[in-house]
């Protein structure tokens, strides 16, 4: 009696399992290459961040009270520019009251850029002897102390 | 059969190839960290470099008339000396001349510098050099 075998193929089961084989390969390598990828990517980021933070050398020039005012005069001997992120007199000062001049062009910056003087002024404190401390966004501490 | 060896050929094909890959990438990450790090400490050493020489100027700076200053170095490295820094002593006024080009003056040497802008000789001045030093004028 001749009995129907019904059911797929050898070769097409051949080709089913090489496709879900290289299916599941690739999805892994993806996974692999995009996690791996990104891990790499953070802690590059976190070296490229130490070394602009490395890269940020301030100088404190000269200081004076003026009119109210503290007048700083701060070059960066750095390859990095250094935007104030807070700074810090007798107490934190707000960021809306400091300017910052080139001494170079004599504009109105917003960071003290790499070889260049500038001027920072803020509202004097009220006590003699403090210590002026800058944080910059790059990630530098800086702190000077400062008698008026 | 034959099916069969083929199958196992494929399989085997796409293990290698997988293999291959994983490694590739595994092997481009830690390259690009390695040539990261490299780099972040050849940054550091350079910085520190800098820091130490800075520490070694010692220049001193005298006002010959409004647009001369004497600068002699007695420090144990070179100084190249960028700008002129001028304080009115009376009013409190400021005056920064950057140089146009920058000054070097040897080891136990003195040279003349010829500044851009005339600073009335009552001013305290000093010179500020490349490493962020400040030298004011002595007396």
């Amino acid at each position: 009696m001749l009995r129907c075998r019904l059911g797929v193929s050898e070769v097409l089961g051949a080709i089913v399992i090489t496709i879900l084989v290289l299916g599941v390969s690739a999805s892994y390598i993806l996974l692999g290459m995009e996690r791996s990828g990104g891990e790499t990517l953070s802690i590059i980021e976190l070296i490229r961040r130490a070394e602009r933070r490395q890269n940020q050398l301030l100088s404190l020039i000269y200081y004076q009270r003026q009119n109210g005012d503290l007048k700083v005069y701060i070059y960066n001997y750095g390859d990095e520019p250094s935007t104030p992120k807070r700074i810090f007199a007798d107490r934190e000062i707000p960021l809306s009251k400091i300017s910052i001049k080139n001494m170079d062009t004599g504009d109105l910056i917003g960071n003290i850029p790499p070889k260049t003087l500038v001027e920072l002024t803020m509202p004097s404190p009220s006590t003699e002897d403090f210590i002026l401390v800058l944080i910059t966004e790059e990630g530098g501490i800086f702190s000077w102390k400062i008698t008026v | 059969m034959e099916d069969n060896r083929l199958m196992r050929r494929g399989t085997v094909a796409v293990g290698a190839l997988t293999i291959i890959a994983i490694f590739m990438i595994a092997t481009t990450c830690i390259a690009t960290l390695i040539i990261e790090y490299n780099r972040y400490i050849y940054n550091v050493k350079t910085v520190t470099e800098k820091i130490l020489l800075r520490g070694k100027e010692e220049v001193s700076a005298k006002q010959i008339s409004e647009d001369e200053v004497t600068v002699t170095n007695r420090g144990s490295v070179t100084s190249l000396i960028i700008g002129v820094f001028a304080v009115n002593q009376n009013g409190g006024d400021i005056r920064y001349v950057r140089l146009p080009t920058p000054l070097t003056v040897k080891i136990l040497s003195s040279r003349n510098l010829t500044i851009p802008e005339a600073i009335p000789t009552g001013w305290r001045i000093a010179v500020l050099t490349a490493y962020g030093n400040i030298f004011w004028e002595d007396g």
